[in-house]
């Protein structure tokens, strides 16, 4: 089996000089079927079925010639359900004869023993398993029962067929006062690292928002993520706050810092450095923006390496200055830099990007003046994957009553 | 697929940032003042590696001037290590700890401050022997002018006089005792503290120095809370432009006591991994985060002068 992505030292997704400048897509997310077994409340895809017409084995060949000519050096395999497609392992194995590292991220609900093994025998060398709170919050929000246990039993497979282990969880209200213990389960059971990120208003989402967090809930929770990155380290677990997880403040040096320490976000990698692909051949700068936005292209009508390099879809974030932000982030000390954070998690609360209200430093800014924001829906989604309602922004002061529903209660050994 | 052909192009490489010397957040290059902490960011990297260096030798001169090797003092540990880095909560601000140690052997390195807390070691001790408070207060008053209290002669003067040492007698044994028992205090208890802070303050002093003499006296609760450290722990009066400014008055005592006794038991754990690794001086867990607060709300600002001091 070849050399595993964590035991590299430059892991793939590092990107340096040359990648800025050269806008290389070093990291595909590629949606490979749209069909899966669970029904999360908090999909943005809404999957479920697969695609109407989704790419078939040969059209998936051509694509991963091309992403390896592009420079790509890791694709993470998603869904929908990976798995569910009848060639997914032909798909590993193609990427890894390109020369590019294979991982997936999966809900693991039927990743059966056989599929472990022969998606290690074609090369996949990490699997992410989801885990979204503890077994009762993990199971509702997946909507299914049994999910959480199943979650689990996959970890266990991959981890005992050599590969290395991960987790990733979706922060909302009912997974934040649980993500102490749940890190507890996540290192017992041998994962190594642990992506987190904010649940966004998309898909589902919408249609769950007393799911999603307020902007002010970050004063709580990122002291809290901090103290469970520092407890993580020391035992072997490496938390990896996911893009919509910032931005500067306290923290930043801590899990973004590097070795040196200096090391900081650097704006959305939406179509720098981050390829998202869907399962009909859509082409977008990140797996999660709204399909309606920004699609580029399908591989079907143009290459690769022009909708990559040519579509204003994929280059938003190229061209991205500090006139295109707006709100708080226009003005902000770190606008230059920062951009606003993830496009994806602003463009579906306001219909564009360029004002991240999810923002730790914004947070504690408005904090000193005695202010606070939160987001209230003011219209639906229409129902269809990668869409989005609409959101108002709305600053009160900080010690204004807290509505019902929106009080999280942390454990006392964290609050 | 027919695809027209494809533009050169080369991409912006994203500005790289600094870490604040402070408060250890990302600064824009050129910045002036950290828009976290508000420290300056005038020193030069250079100037900064010189100051290091500087620092070190202060440390080695102290080292040569007084006979007292760190681990010879009692409760030192060889296998202790001081952390790298520990996080405080703040009313203010989240703080992010960062170098401790070397912070600590900065600021002892400053000849007032090392006699300072070398007073107030001998003041434990003197108080676990039994010496009287009143007696404990008359060696503490000039003491605190070490570390620059404003307080003149005919104000301690005062404080020994009959009245105002009783309000010394009772106020003390309210903050003795470390954070937690400051903190499991009755309110009546808390308030009568504040109400003879304020007496104290009655001719015109200020919390600082009131505080400089209880540090001395209960070195294990009280911070030293210079304005500096009351902007940076609690935010309630404006980061001071000159260290000996002083705005903070008697009504701010209970604010800070509680944010920092707080602070104090919420790192227990790294400030006595500190305080088992800091050489020259003995130091409580409480002493070592007040003299990091120090450091951070204001002493960095210092390190050419410190530099200059060897």
């Amino acid at each position: 089996m070849a050399e595993s992505a964590s035991t590299q030292k430059i892991p793939p997704r590092h990107v340096e000089g040359d990648d800025f400048q050269e806008c290389r897509p070093v990291y595909a997310v590629w949606e490979i079927t749209l069909k899966c077994d669970l029904k999360c409340h908090h999909c943005g895809s809404r999957a479920g079925k697969a695609r109407p017409r989704e790419l078939t084995t040969e059209e998936c060949l051509d694509v991963i010639r091309q992403l390896a000519r592009l420079g790509t050096r890791e694709v993470t395999i998603i869904g929908g359900e990976a798995y569910l497609r009848q060639d997914w392992a032909v798909l590993i194995k193609a990427i890894r004869d390109a020369g590019m590292d294979c991982t997936m991220t999966t809900g693991g609900r039927n990743l059966t023993e056989e599929r472990v093994r022969v998606a290690a025998q074609a090369g996949l060398q990490g699997v992410s398993v989801s885990l979204d709170g503890l077994e009762v919050v993990h199971d509702d929000i997946r909507g299914v029962k049994g999910s959480f246990t199943a979650a689990m039993t996959a970890l266990e497979r991959c981890r005992a067929a050599g590969m290395v282990v991960s987790v990733n969880t979706q922060i909302h209200r009912k997974s934040m006062p649980q993500l102490p213990e749940l890190m507890e389960r996540i290192i017992e059971a041998g994962a190594r690292n642990w992506q987190i990120q904010l649940s966004v208003a998309m898909g589902r989402a919408v249609d769950n928002p007393e799911v999603l967090l307020q902007p002010y809930h970050l004063k709580e929770l990122m002291p809290m993520l901090a103290r469970l990155y520092t407890s993580g380290i020391e035992r072997g677990l490496v938390m990896q706050p996911g893009n919509n997880i910032g931005y500067f403040g306290p923290y930043e040096r801590l899990w973004r810092g590097g070795e040196s320490g200096e090391a900081h976000w650097t704006g959305c990698n939406a179509g720098q450095h981050t390829i998202g692909l869907e399962a009909d051949g859509t082409i977008k700068g990140c797996p999660s923006l709204p399909t309606n936005d920004y699609a580029g292209g399908n591989i079907r009508d143009l290459t690769l390496e022009h909708i990559w390099k040519s579509t204003p879809q994929l280059s938003f974030t190229r061209d991205r200055t500090v006139n295109d932000l707006w709100g708080h982030c226009r003005t902000c000390y770190y606008a230059d830099v920062c951009r606003a954070g993830c496009s994806w998690t602003t463009h579906v609360l306001f219909g564009k990007p360029g004002n991240n209200p999810y923002c730790h430093y914004r947070v504690l800014e408005l904090a000193k003046k005695g202010l606070r924001e939160r987001v209230v829906k003011v219209a639906d989604a229409p129902g269809t994957p990668f869409d989005y309602g609409r959101f108002e922004l709305v600053e009160e002061k900080i010690d204004a009553p807290v509505p019902e529903g929106e009080v999280i209660v942390l454990p006392a050994a964290v609050a | 697929m027919d695809s027209p052909p494809l533009p050169p192009a080369k991409f912006r490489v994203p500005p790289r940032l600094a870490l604040c010397p402070s408060c250890q957040q990302h600064v824009l290059p050129g910045s002036k003042a950290c828009p976290n902490c508000g420290a300056g960011l005038d020193a030069e990297g250079p100037a900064r590696a010189e100051a290091a260096q500087r620092l070190q030798a202060m440390s080695d001169r102290l080292q040569a001037l007084v006979p007292r090797e760190g681990m010879d003092l009692p409760g030192r540990s060889h296998e202790a290590q001081p952390p790298a880095a520990f996080l405080v909560s703040l009313p203010a601000r989240p703080w992010n700890v960062m170098s401790g140690a070397e912070k600590l052997l900065a600021r002892v390195s400053l000849p007032g401050a090392y006699v300072y807390d070398r007073c107030a070691e001998a003041l434990q001790r003197s108080r676990v022997r039994g010496m009287a408070v009143e007696d404990r207060l008359a060696a503490a008053l000039p003491a605190s002018w070490l570390l620059n209290s404003q307080a003149p002669s005919p104000v301690l003067q005062k404080w020994l006089g009959t009245s105002l040492r009783d309000a010394w007698r009772a106020l003390v044994p309210l903050v003795e005792g470390g954070p937690e028992a400051w903190l499991a205090r009755p309110e009546d208890q808390r308030r009568q503290a504040e109400q003879w802070v304020a007496q104290l303050c009655a001719d015109g002093q200020q919390l600082a120095d009131v505080a400089k003499v209880l540090a001395l006296l209960a070195p294990e609760t009280v911070p030293l809370m210079d304005d500096a450290a009351v902007a940076f722990v609690t935010g309630a009066v404006p980061v001071p432009e000159r260290e000996e400014e002083r705005r903070a008055g008697p009504e701010h005592f209970l604010p800070m006591m509680d944010a920092f006794t707080r602070a104090v038991v919420d790192a227990l754990d790294p400030l006595r991994a500190l305080c088992k690794t800091h050489p020259f001086v003995l130091l409580e867990p409480a002493q070592a985060l007040d003299r990091l607060l120090w450091f951070d709300s204001w002493g960095i600002r210092l390190l050419p002068e410190l530099a200059q001091i060897s």
